[in-house]
Parts: C-alpha cells; sequence; structure tokens
C-alpha cells in the first residue's frame, strides 16, 4: 500500500483506484460486521459511511502518507469531515424549515444528539484546542471521530497506553471546558 | 474556560493528575491566590478529567480502518518485521515485502499472511512442527523460510527470504527463450526440486508464480511448503488452496499427496511453456502430467533425468513407456493380433524395431506381474460383485416403489463410490468402464431432472451423465470397430438429451439428440437395445423438430419411429413399454401429419395409436394414464374427422369421448389430471363446433370450461398451463361471440385475456405461446371494433399494437407459431384499413391515405407467408396464403387506382 500511497503523492490518478481497491473490500465487510453488532433497527448503510468518508480521504487531504500512523490520522479527519458536513447541512435545514433531508450519515448524527452532544460545537472546540494543544487536538479525532480505542491510538501513535489514557482525560475535560464556556 | 488559559490549565491538570489529593488542594490553592478565573477553570477539568465522561466515547465503534488493515498494512510491524508493501494476494493468502524493523541488520524478506479472519483452523502445533522442519531446510534454490508468528488476532504469519525475481513463464517469454532454454528452465527447476524431494518434502502448489527466475538466472523455488503449513487438514476448503490448473487429480480428490503431484505441476507448467510438437519432448511431458500418479515418473530428480536425456539428444523412457502402454492395450484384447497391431501402433509412433523387442519382454514380465496380481484382482472382483448387487439386487427391484427415491439414490451413490476407487482402472479394464457408464447413468436418472422419481437434482444429473459420456467417447475413440462403445456413447448422449430437455434447453437436447442419432448410424449391426435407442432417437428429435414448425423432418423421424417400435414390438410382444413407445410414435406421426393437413395419414396414424392403447388397457385396465392418454387421442380423432370432411364420425366419436372423460372424472373427483382432460376435452369440442360453423355450440364449451379454468386458476395461481388455457379459451369465444354477432362480452373477454398474460411479464419469460395469445387478443379487439363499425378505433388500436406483434414474431424466428399469428395480424389490420377506406363520408385524400396503409399491412402480410412458404411451414390449405395475400394487396392497388382517377375527374 505505501507504493500506492507514494504514487498518489505523484499525483498517479490510477493509484486512487488501486488503493480504494485494495483496502474497500475489507473496510466494507468490517463495516457491515460492527453494523450488525450495532442496534437491530439501525438502518445506516454502512458503505455509504466508508465510500463518503474514504472518498473525502483521497480527495481532500495531502495526498501522501507517510505511514500507518498518518493514514489512521487521516482517516479520523475525514471522518470529522464527513460527520460535521453533515451536521452542518442539517442544521441549515433545521433553520429553514426545511423537511430534513435523510442522508445516509443521519444515524450517527443522532446518536450524536442522543448524547446531548452539538457536532458543530465540538469541531469549533476542537478547533480551539488545536491552537494550543495540537497534540491533544489530534487524541480527539483519532478517538472520537476515528473511533479508535485506547490501544488502538497507542499502537497507531506510538505511545504507551497510559501516557495516551492521561492525556485523553485531560483532551476531554479541556474540551468539556471549551465547550461550556461557548455555550451556541 | 477562556481559550486564553488553555494552555494553563493543560499544564496544571496533567501534573495535578499524577498528584495525591493534599497536593492538589493546595497547588489550587496557590492558584486561586494568583488568578482565581484559572484556578477555576483547572478545578472544573480536573473534576471533569477524574469523572468518566461517555459523551465523548467514541462516535462509531469499530470503524473499517482501525480494524482489518491494522495488521497488515504498510508500516504495520510483524515481530521484528515492519510491513513495507504488497507483492501479490492470490487465493491463498497476500504477500508483502518487509523490512528487519529491529535495527540489528538489514534484511529483506517477504511475509505471508493468509487472507481472511483469525479463525483459520491452524493448530499451533501443526503450524510450529512443519516451520521448524522447513526452516531447516537450506537450498540456494529454494527460498528459505526465515521467521514466522501470530499477530495480535491471532492469524499465522510466514517471513520467507525474498527473492528478487521473475516468473518462470513471464521471464521465458519476455526473453523469448527458444525450446532448448525453456527445457533447461524446467529441467533447472526439477534439479531443485529433487533435492526436496530426496527429504520427502513436497511443494503442493507449484505454479508458475511460485518458479523464480533470478536476474542471474538461477530459478528458485519460493513458498516451499506453505500450502502444507497453511492448508487445514480439516476443512474441505484446504484442498482449494492448491491451484487447479496445476494440481494432481489425486490432490483434487482429497488424497495422500506424494512427491509425484509435484512432477504433476510441473508437468503442466512444461506443458504451457514449451511449445508442442518435439515428439520425445511432447511425451516426456504427458507422462509427467498422467492423471494416474503410478504412471507419473516418481519424483522430481526421475523428470530432471529425462529432461537430461533429451537435452543430451538421447532417447527417452516417456516415449517406450507410452508406445508400450499402447501395445500392453492391444494386447490384452486380442494375442493374437497383437504383433501386428503392435507394429501398426508402432509404425504410427514413430519406433524403432528395437522397441518391439523391449515390448515382448515387457509383455512376459506382465504376464509373471498378473499372477502376483491375483490377490488384488479378487477384491476388485468382490468390489464389483457387490456394485452389481446393489444396483441390480435392490435398485431395480425398489424402483417403482413410492418413496423410494432417497434410497435408490443412496444405493446410486454407494454404487459410485465403490467403482470410484477403480476410476483410473476404467481407462484399462472395458468391462468396469462399462459398469462404470451404468451407473453413472442411473445415478443421472435418480438425480434426474424435473417431475417424479427423480430428486430434481438437475445440474448433479447432468454431472452423473457427462462423467459417463466422457468414459464412454474415451473407450469409443480408443476402439473405433468396437460397436458396443458407440452404443454406449448414444446412450449416454440420449439421457443428456432427456436431462436437457426436461430442463428447458431444447437446443442442447437436440444437439444432444443429434449426435446419438448420428453415433448409431454409424454402427454396422445393431442389436435391440441399439434398435430401441435410435427409435426413442427419432420419437424425441421428430418431437423437437414438430415443436419447431419443421413438420417435414420431423414427420420424417416420428414415421421411421413409428415404423421401428412396431417392428421392435412384433419381436417382444410382451413388453408394453415398447407397445406405449409404439402407440406414443403414432400419435405424434399424426401431430405432425395434422400440422400439413395430411389427413390420410392423420387418421391412419391416430388409428394405429388407439390400437395400441386399447391393446394395453385390455391387460392394464386399472392403469388411468392409458385411458386419458387413449381418450385424449379419440379427441384428437374426432377433429380430424370433422377437418377431413367426416362430420357425423366426428361429431358421434366426440360425443361419446366428452362422457367418457366426465365419467372418468367422476369416479375419480379431484383427480387433477382428469380434470385436465375434461378442460382440453371442452376446447376441442369448441374447435370441432367452430370447425363446422357451429359457433353458439362453440361458445357453450368455451362457456362452460372458462369457470372450471377460473377455479383451478384460483387454487394454482400462475400455473402457466392453465393461463394459457383460459386465455386460448377467451380468445376463441370472443371470436365465435363476434361471429355470432353478439358483441356483448367479447371486449370483457378479449381484456381478461390481456390481463392474464401482462405483455412485459409474457416478453421477460420469452413465452412465444403467451405472445400468441397477446397478439390473438389485439386482432380479437380490433375485429371487435370494426364489428362495431368502429372502423378508425381498429386502426387505431391495431397500429398502435403492431410493433408488439411484430417484436413477438422477430423474437422467435425459428419458430412458425409467431410468424402465423404476426400473418393474421396484418390481415386483420389490412381489413380494417380497407374498411375505412371505404367509408364514402371521408374526404378523398384521406381515404387514398387510408388504402395505402391497407396496401402496406397485406403487403406486410404477404412477406410473412412467403417466408413460412420458403422455409417449408406451410401445409395443405395453408400453401394458398401468399396467393391470397398477393390477391388482397393487387385488389387494394386497383381500388386506389381507381379511387385516384374519380378523385382526378
Amino acid at each position: 500500500m505505501t507504493r500506492c500511497l507514494a504514487r498518489l503523492g505523484a499525483g498517479d490518478a490510477t493509484a486512487a483506484a488501486e488503493l480504494l481497491d485494495l483496502v474497500y473490500g475489507e473496510l466494507r465487510r468490517t463495516a457491515a460486521r460492527c453494523m450488525r453488532q450495532e442496534r437491530a433497527d439501525h438502518t445506516l448503510d454502512p458503505t455509504a459511511l466508508v465510500h463518503e468518508a474514504w472518498l473525502r480521504l483521497l480527495g481532500r487531504e495531502p495526498r501522501s502518507f507517510a505511514d500507518r500512523s498518518h493514514f489512521l490520522r487521516a482517516a479520523s479527519r475525514a471522518m470529522r469531515r464527513t460527520l460535521i458536513d453533515h451536521a452542518r447541512s442539517r442544521k441549515r435545514q433545521k433553520r429553514r424549515g426545511a423537511d430534513v433531508e435523510p442522508l445516509p450519515l443521519a444515524e450517527w448524527l443522532v446518536a450524536a444528539e442522543a448524547r446531548q452532544l452539538d457536532l458543530v460545537a465540538i469541531d469549533d472546540a476542537l478547533e480551539q484546542l488545536a491552537r494550543t494543544a495540537p497534540d491533544l487536538a489530534e487524541l480527539v479525532e483519532l478517538r472520537f471521530f476515528g473511533g479508535l480505542s485506547i490501544a488502538e491510538t497507542a499502537a497507531a501513535t506510538g505511545r504507551s497506553t497510559a501516557s495516551v489514557e492521561r492525556d485523553w482525560r485531560c483532551a476531554r475535560a479541556l474540551l468539556r471546558g471549551l465547550l461550556e464556556g461557548n455555550p451556541t | 474556560m477562556k481559550p486564553e488559559h488553555l494552555a494553563r490549565v493543560r499544564q496544571e491538570v496533567e501534573h495535578l493528575l499524577t498528584v495525591a489529593a493534599e497536593g492538589r488542594e493546595r497547588r489550587l490553592a496557590e492558584l486561586a491566590a494568583d488568578d482565581a478565573g484559572l484556578a477555576q477553570s483547572v478545578a472544573v477539568a480536573l473534576t471533569n478529567a477524574e469523572r468518566d465522561d461517555p459523551a465523548f466515547e467514541p462516535l462509531v465503534t469499530a470503524p473499517p480502518w482501525t480494524d482489518v488493515d491494522v495488521e497488515f498494512i504498510a508500516g504495520a510491524r510483524l515481530g521484528p518485521w515492519r510491513l513495507e508493501r504488497p507483492l501479490g494476494r492470490g487465493g491463498m493468502g497476500a504477500v508483502w515485502l518487509a523490512e528487519r524493523a529491529d535495527g540489528s541488520y538489514r534484511q529483506q524478506v517477504a511475509i505471508k499472511v493468509p487472507l481472511g479472519t483469525a479463525q483459520t483452523a491452524v493448530t499451533f502445533a501443526r503450524f510450529e512442527r512443519e516451520r521448524s522442519l522447513l526452516a531447516e531446510f537450506d537450498h540456494a534454490g529454494i527460498a528459505r523460510l526465515v521467521d514466522g508468528g501470530w499477530t495480535p488476532h491471532g492469524r499465522p504469519w510466514l517471513a520467507m527470504e525474498y527473492v528478487d525475481g521473475q516468473r518462470l513463464d513471464d521471464y521465458a517469454s519476455q526473453r523469448q527463450l527458444d525450446r532448448r532454454e525453456r527445457v533447461q528452465l524446467l529441467r533447472a527447476a526439477s534439479v531443485v526440486l529433487a533435492a526436496a524431494h530426496q527429504r520427502r518434502i513436497v511443494h503442493r502448489d507449484l505454479k508458475p508464480q511460485n518458479l523464480l527466475v533470478r536476474t542471474d538466472g538461477r530459478v528458485v523455488l519460493v513458498d516451499f511448503g506453505i500450502a502444507a503449513v497453511l492448508d487445514d487438514p480439516g476443512s474441505s476448503s484446504g484442498r482449494h488452496l492448491a491451484t487447479v490448473r496445476y494440481a494432481a487429480p489425486e490432490q483434487l480428490r482429497g488424497e495422500v499427496v506424494t512427491t509425484a503431484a509435484d512432477v504433476h505441476a510441473l508437468g503442466v507448467i512444461g506443458r504451457e511453456l514449451i511449445p508442442a510438437g518435439d515428439l520425445d519432448l511432447d511425451a516426456i511431458l504427458a507422462v509427467a502430467a498422467d492423471p494416474d500418479p503410478q504412471r507419473r515418473p516418481a519424483n522430481a530428480s526421475v523428470l530432471a533425468a529425462e529432461l537430461d536425456r533429451w537435452l543430451a539428444f538421447r532417447p527417452v523412457e516417456a516415449r517406450r513407456a507410452s508406445g508400450l502402454h499402447r501395445l500392453r492395450l492391444f494386447a490384452r484384447r486380442d494375442p493374437r493380433s497383437a504383433f501386428a497391431l503392435g507394429t501398426l501402433a508402432t509404425a504410427a509412433a514413430g519406433l524403432s524395431i528395437t522397441a518391439i523387442l523391449l515390448w515382448r519382454s515387457e509383455h512376459a514380465a506382465h504376464r509373471l506381474a498378473a499372477s502376483a496380481q491375483l490377490a488384488e484382482a479378487r477384491e476388485h472382483a468382490q468390489v464389483r460383485q457387490l456394485v452389481r448387487d446393489l444396483m441390480a439386487g435392490v435398485h431395480d427391484r425398489i424402483e417403482t416403489l413410492p418413496g423410494a427415491v432417497p434410497v435408490r439414490a443412496f444405493l446410486a451413490e454407494r454404487a459410485e463410490g465403490h467403482l470410484a476407487q477403480y476410476r483410473d482402472r476404467a481407462a484399462t479394464d472395458p468391462e468396469l468402464a462399462h459398469e462404470m457408464i451404468e451407473v453413472q447413468l442411473r445415478l443421472a436418472a435418480v438425480r434426474g431432472g424435473r417431475g417424479p422419481g427423480n430428486l430434481g437434482d438437475g445440474p448433479g444429473a447432468i454431472r452423473a451423465v457427462n462423467a459417463a459420456l466422457e468414459l464412454a467417447q474415451a473407450w469409443a475413440g480408443r476402439h473405433p470397430g468396437e460397436d458396443r462403445w458407440h452404443v454406449q456413447v448414444a446412450r449416454t448422449l440420449r439421457t443428456s438429451g432427456d436431462l436437457h430437455r426436461s430442463g428447458g434447453d431444447l437446443a442442447i437436447a437436440r444437439d444432444r439428440y443429434r449426435s446419438a442419432w448420428d453415433v448409431l448410424a454409424r454402427v454396422g449391426t445393431r442389436d435391440y437395445a441399439a434398435e430401441r435407442l435410435a427409435a426413442i432417437l427419432d420419437l424425441q428429435l421428430g418431437k423437437l423438430d414438430v415443436a419447431e414448425g419443421a413438420f417435414a423432418s420431423g414427420r420424417d423421424h416420428l414415421a421411421a419411429a413409428a415404423r421401428a417400435f412396431d417392428r421392435l414390438h412384433e419381436q417382444r410382444p410382451s413388453d408394453r413399454d415398447l407397445a406405449h413407445d409404439a402407440a406414443m410414435a403414432h400419435a405424434e406421426l399424426g401431430y405432425a401429419a395434422s400440422s400439413f393437413g395430411d389427413h390420410a395419414v392423420t387418421t391412419s396414424a391416430w388409428q394405429a395409436a388407439q390400437d395400441r392403447l386399447a391393446a394395453l388397457i385390455a391387460v392394464q385396465p386399472q392403469d388411468n394414464q392409458l385411458r386419458r392418454d387413449q381418450l385424449e387421442l379419440a379427441l384428437e380423432l374426432s377433429l380430424d374427422h370433422v377437418q377431413a370432411g367426416r362430420t357425423s364420425k366426428g361429431n358421434s366419436l366426440f360425443d361419446t369421448t366428452l362422457a367418457q372423460v366426465r365419467e372418468l372424472l367422476a369416479a375419480d373427483r379431484g383427480n387433477l389430471l382428469a380434470e385436465r382432460l375434461l378442460h382440453r376435452a371442452l376446447v376441442r369440442g369448441a374447435r370441432l363446433a367452430s370447425a363446422q360453423g357451429d359457433h353458439r355450440q362453440a361458445v357453450r364449451h368455451y362457456r362452460e370450461v372458462e369457470p372450471l379454468l377460473r377455479t383451478r386458476l384460483a387454487a394454482q395461481p400462475g400455473e402457466r398451463e392453465l393461463i394459457l388455457d383460459l386465455a386460448e379459451s377467451l380468445i376463441a369465444r370472443a371470436e365465435a361471440e363476434r361471429l355470432l354477432g353478439t358483441t356483448a362480452g367479447v371486449a370483457e373477454a378479449c381484456h381478461e385475456a390481456l390481463a392474464l398474460v401482462p405483455h412485459e411479464q409474457a416478453l421477460a419469460r420469452s413465452d412465444h405461446f403467451a405472445g400468441n395469445l397477446l397478439t390473438m387478443a389485439w386482432v380479437g379487439l380490433g375485429n371487435l371494433a370494426l364489428a362495431n363499425g368502429d372502423a378508425v378505433g381498429a386502426t387505431t388500436e391495431l397500429e398502435a399494437r403492431r410493433p408488439a406483434a411484430t417484436a413477438w414474431a422477430e423474437r422467435f424466428p425459428d419458430l412458425h407459431w409467431p410468424l402465423r399469428h404476426l400473418g393474421a395480424f396484418e390481415y386483420a389490420l389490412g381489413t380494417a384499413w380497407e374498411k375505412l377506406a371505404a367509408d364514402g363520408a371521408r374526404p378523398p385524400a384521406e381515404r387514398l391515405a387510408s388504402l395505402d396503409r391497407a396496401g402496406a399491412a397485406f403487403a406486410r402480410g404477404l412477406a410473412v407467408a412467403e417466408r413460412l412458404a420458403a422455409s417449408g411451414r406451410l401445409h395443405g390449405a395453408e400453401k394458398a396464403m401468399p396467393r391470397l395475400f398477393a390477391a388482397d394487396v393487387q385488389r387494394v392497388q386497383q381500388s386506389r387506382a381507381s379511387m385516384a382517377n374519380a378523385a382526378g375527374r
């Protein structure tokens, strides 16, 4: 895959398709599996989620990945952007009083709303956090948006789980503080 | 929290998380003294950091990118190795180029990981044992196993020496190597393989991808023993790890794999690598790739030696072996002619006289060996006796018992299983081959296609019949002078035809029957079984021809079948099956002849069929199927009588038959077949009445059958034949009522028929019967409009349907009925336009245009009629069709000319 990634950097268009091919099958299988583990009434099409996040990953991020950890960071960022974009458009629609368009990712947003989370506000807070503590912001991205567990985050970033756990607590607390200090 | 505090807050919280409670209090107090806001933020953040905050738990759980690819993605670590880039991906697993990442020294390896999940059933002990076996094996031509282990998810991985080389076949084609250089490559591979074989290590998955040529020209075998390590002996899928193209037959059968399996793979690779044409070389490779492991060189060193001999221009063993093998076959068949035949075979194979001498000593040795094989032979005899008992003793006796199908299938499968162990011998043992063909044919019959008395496993039946066919053809090919093998080929082809016919593949069925017929035609002297088979083939081919409208050839086949069955029946008067076959052949001949309008042949054929059925019924009065067949024939015969002008004879036969049909149903109420017979009887009665111009009687019959069909259809919704019968009845009644002048209910009947067979659905099913009915329903509606004086409506309706009607006919260019219906459609359309043109109230220009449309429709009808005539599908009175259409065209042209004249004046 690194070869593919390098070729992406060189602007090779077919490499994107090749890369997609390489992991997409696995991605979809896994996504389908984790969907099955979710609630029975979960209606999200995992393919749509993966696909959209993936297109963003290849379409907007800098087109080369140094290693696996870089890849995971980019994937988490793509996921964040995907979800936030949907959240923003949903908000706009709600403001306009229009019928909320059934988006493929709506279920995820509903999940976020069920937790009383305002994804757009979190995104803004994360931006603020990134200005002074970019490492913590990235941690949030990997965990919260990227869905990595503490152990996976540790493996991806080459750190100990204890230090990731500590940073995570800190990042979470700071984010909470930022959110409550800037109500939307 | 104020954003400007952020960095300070983080610093304090990170520190305080590691500090005990009193320390925290102290620090917070210190901060409060300095900056109360900051202290407050820190205190809140600290509390938040201490408690579990579910809000920020991952939004997505186990997303795709964290799971599968974490283990095998560029940069991932496996033991001391870091994955660099994928080298390839195959059925067995993925291969990655990996580099040592623990900094000890620089080394590249190819890491092989199995595809799929962590549940790969490789037991740890087995994996470790194989790994150690491979690890101690060190050969320059074999990529070594360097390392191996398990991922955290429990998946095994193997690190192999990385070989920077090119696939054997790519190497050869890219460098445009000549035959000799290619043989040298294959020899090099054989030498390397021989080293492994000496240690009793088998590769098990040799293929061009696993034979790499380094830049210095050395051949290296990779993935050695991987199949053994990663293959799971407990699962059937394990066998798939070997590449089918190169795998030895015994390997695919899941038997014990020896070094001979690798030789087989090399043989196949060699055949692909080296162009054919050199007799010696071809023989070497053919023997190496022989399906029988016993005949192959036992291991790679023997093959290497053979290739060495070839490279040194010395005679090779393989040619002798295969030549001798042939000679032995001849000798076994007829010792007296062995020498002469052997000479012939030798001459053909280009062998020298020394080979014959060699063969003679071999032959003596063979006879000696025969006594040693006696014990084994006795065992064969016992197993084969068992098979005969299973089939003839048990299977055939229970064959007609109800509910015996699963047992019969079991017996046949057991018999097949017993014989399968001698499959290789079937190539040399004629009796065994014969028995195997018999068992396979019975297996095919039991598995069967559709219909009762079999398991409904169409594909399984076809597999069995193909196996039988292959064996029979092989024997027939080797013994072109022995008729019995040709008869076996014809029999299996016939069974194959039956299966395809019942599966709806008429074209394939026809092809099989035709091939069987051709094979039989070449058989010199036919015994009873061969004669009977020929008769059956004529019957089937005739039926298929008639169905396709090829009446002339159908009639000839059926006449031949009828004659043959009669002849056979005379020889064996007590054989009831023969009598029934004879009756059916005559009946089918009658149908074919009636399509010609050849009443003489029709009547005599149906009468003959009737007589034979009556004789059968006399001895089997309880067989209702015979009764139904007889009654059905009587119905046809009565219709034929009427059409041939024997009206009263036809009517009285019909009346008695209808009464008998009603009796049969009354005695067996609820019997579906009897009920269907009544449906057909009523429809025949309606046709009979229509043929005599008694439309009132026709309508009565149709009105009786329609509710019966509707009720039955409600119980069996979607049943094609019922739908078609009802649609036909409705359309025919509509026509009869229109002729009676009672237009009420006609439109409803036509619309009901149209609703029964939705156009798109019929089209999707490619159901030409349905298409014919639809066309006739459209014609019926057009005619109705015309009868109501609505010529505009008629032309509009019919023109709108014309593309669909044409499409139906074009869809089945080989069938005659769709064309006939299209002809009827064009006739109705032409008539409607002509009628419209005759309307004097309309402006002359419009009337002229209408006449043009009428002329066009008749001209198209003429083209259709000519197409039918050209392919010999118009018979009897039908032959007038082109002439009648031509007259229509001419009449319209004349009307147009006079109308134009009148308008001009």
